[in-house]
């Protein structure tokens, strides 16, 4: 009854409420949204992006999953789009732009000296991106397991609700997303380090 | 080239930063920025459904009416002058012979 009655006030664009939702959903939002893209700047745009979204249509929410469900799915489906919009851009370009960002973080690393030794911050940064090109090697659906049950506070039983599925099919997802990651990072190891 | 034993746990360590990301936050800005772009697409949407001009229930039958009876009238205007543009067609081509006789006539005629 309670969610309803908030339901209804976020329909009548009460900012009070929006206010309440963002301050209770920003930082899990941006959390899954990092789970997939492993950029700060980009999960917060996408993070926004999701909120906006929720303004729009929060008339259309039918009220069949609970808030806090539909939010999620929106997160990942929308992190997911971002994945496959990378992935058709130009491979080189895209980690190129990345080198030289990152080569100028550094040097402005360098110049100070009470920030960490800039060799660890690039040994962390090349891990990331082993990680999260290994995790991009999962299929989608373990992925997404994988992504939401790393999120504290995410139970199995709420991963399920999110991805409609049942909770033991949930367990093997998760489990089979640990086994094939470790398989990928393996396989892929030589390259990186 | 790692020996194996140096690699299966570094792949530990990287299983590990991979299964517990450390909770990140938003940035300060993050809210004001959001509710910016809030007031954007109410200001969209307020545009989207202004009224122009407001009409009682009797005054939109009216104006149904009135632009029904408007477009058959004009249809009717339209199909009528086409008839009368035929008709003078038909009276030209009855006459034209009579008042225009070819070449030949003519000749014949001397």
């Amino acid at each position: 009854m309670e969610e309803k009655a908030f339901i209804q006030r976020l329909r009548d664009k009460n900012r009070t409420a929006f206010a309440e939702l963002v301050r209770e959903y920003k930082d899990p939002l941006l959390n899954v949204c990092y789970g997939y893209l492993k950029d700060v700047d980009d999960a917060e745009d996408l993070t926004q992006e999701i909120f906006t979204e929720v303004y729009r249509t929060i008339d259309n929410f039918k009220e069949e999953a609970s808030l806090f469900t539909w939010m999620y799915r929106i997160a990942v489906s929308r992190s997911l789009d971002e994945l496959k919009k990378r992935r058709s851009l130009k491979r080189a370009a895209y980690f190129e732009k990345r080198v030289r960002s990152e080569a100028a973080e550094l040097e402005m690393n360098q110049k100070s000296s009470d920030l960490p030794d800039p060799e660890d911050e690039l040994l962390q940064k090349q891990q990331q991106y082993f990680i999260q090109n290994c995790l991009n090697e999962l299929p989608e659906t373990q992925r997404t397991a994988f992504v939401l049950s790393q999120q504290d506070g995410l139970s199995y039983k709420e991963i399920a609700q999110i991805m409609e599925k049942s909770l033991s099919s949930i367990e093997s997802l998760v489990h089979r997303s640990k086994q094939n990651l470790r398989k990928i990072m393996e396989k892929n190891y030589e390259n990186y380090f | 080239m790692k020996p194996n034993k140096d690699i299966q746990t570094h792949l530990d360590q990287l299983m590990n930063s991979a299964e517990k990301s450390i909770p990140l936050s938003t940035s300060a800005g993050f809210e004001e920025k959001l509710f910016t772009r809030f007031d954007e697409i109410d200001k969209q949407e307020n545009l989207r459904s202004a009224t122009i001009f407001s009409l009682n229930e009797i005054q939109k039958y009216a104006a149904v009416i009135l632009f029904l009876v408007l477009n058959i009238s004009v249809i009717l205007f339209y199909t009528s002058s086409l008839n009368s543009s035929e008709e003078t067609q038909d009276i030209v081509t009855e006459y034209s012979d009579e008042y225009f006789p070819n070449y030949a006539t003519l000749t014949s005629l001397e």
